[in-house]
């Protein structure tokens, strides 16, 4: 685990890259690279494909989703398109990224968790971002929810804590749509409904 | 001029080019085209053919290796496959299988 592995800023690596270690990335990667150390993607370097270790660290530009154990932290400079998934998650001012993120996950680790809160909260606070809600997300295992089609599934155990909001209106832990919409004329009609269905039972 | 270093932990399956050196201690299931030299170590299990500069062999390489400049087959290097260069040397305690070219 100690041994830097380094793939040098002129190689080029058409094909799956895998093992035990840490490895310093300067070159070009098409294809998939699982590491069981931390990864760092430095400035100019690129990778085609899925990426999983420990911790990953990014500076380059990666096409694919990144999985970290531990953390995936994406540095000024980088340009992601593709998922993260990793316990803690740190973006950093200047970082680009178009994709899905998905915290919670095994319990982070202290340092990393510590440097990641300012995102998360961060992120917390537009209703858009349904992800860095660690709590109810938890119950989701991280590889389950990859999948494109969770993505609705995922603002589901979002909104019982939105709700929150809502408890003025009365309005049940259903989709956002209540939200935006007044649900005041709803309410009120089924309250008329059921005195009116009680008194004609009563009848 | 960084040199690319594959760890003992690390398995490359595919097709690895570069225009620096290349240390292999890993393994590496493919092809390898390197501008610089390359070196495997005793660890490192090669099953590619080899294009470099020059190719020391520590480890274990089953393909054919095409040198510009020079192969060296260490001791406890262990080749199985044909080799064309300039200039080669062959260790005491190596093991080759193949043939050799060092022709044009």
């Amino acid at each position: 685990m100690s041994s830097p592995n380094i793939i040098s800023a002129s190689t080029t690596i058409i094909g799956r890259i895998s093992g035990e270690g840490d490895l310093e990335l300067h070159g070009h990667v098409e294809g998939e690279v699982s590491v069981s150390g931390s990864i760092a993607i430095a400035t100019g370097a690129t990778v085609k494909g899925s990426v999983e270790a420990a911790a990953i660290s990014v500076a380059g530009a990666v096409a694919g989703n990144l999985s970290g154990q531990e953390a995936v932290v994406l540095e000024s400079g980088a340009r992601v398109v593709g998922d993260l998934a990793a316990p803690s998650i740190g973006i950093r001012p200047g970082a680009l990224l178009r994709g899905h993120v998905e915290t919670g996950n095994a319990p982070p680790v202290p340092n990393r968790a510590a440097a990641a809160r300012p995102a998360m909260t961060r992120a917390a606070e537009p209703r858009r971002v349904a992800a860095p809600v660690a709590a109810p997300v938890a119950a989701k295992p991280a590889p389950a929810v990859r999948a494109s089609t969770t993505r609705k599934s995922a603002p589901e155990p979002v909104v019982p804590k939105a709700s929150g909001r809502a408890r003025k209106t009365g309005a049940s832990a259903s989709t956002s749509d209540k939200r935006r919409k007044p649900p005041a004329p709803v309410v009120p009609a089924l309250k008329k409904r059921t005195k009116k269905a009680s008194k004609r039972n009563a009848r | 001029m960084a040199a690319t270093v594959i760890g003992p932990g690390i398995t490359i399956e595919g097709e690895v080019s570069s225009n620096d050196e290349v240390v292999v201690g890993g393994v590496l299931r493919g092809k390898l085209d390197v501008a610089g030299p390359v070196t495997v170590d005793s660890g490192g299990v090669v099953e590619a053919d080899i294009g470099a500069r020059s190719v020391a062999i520590g480890g274990n390489v089953t393909g054919n290796v095409v040198a510009s400049d020079r192969v060296d087959l260490l001791a406890g290097g262990r080749l199985v496959g044909d080799v064309k260069a300039a200039r080669l040397t062959i260790a005491d305690g190596a093991v080759f299988k193949g043939n050799v070219d060092m022709d044009g």
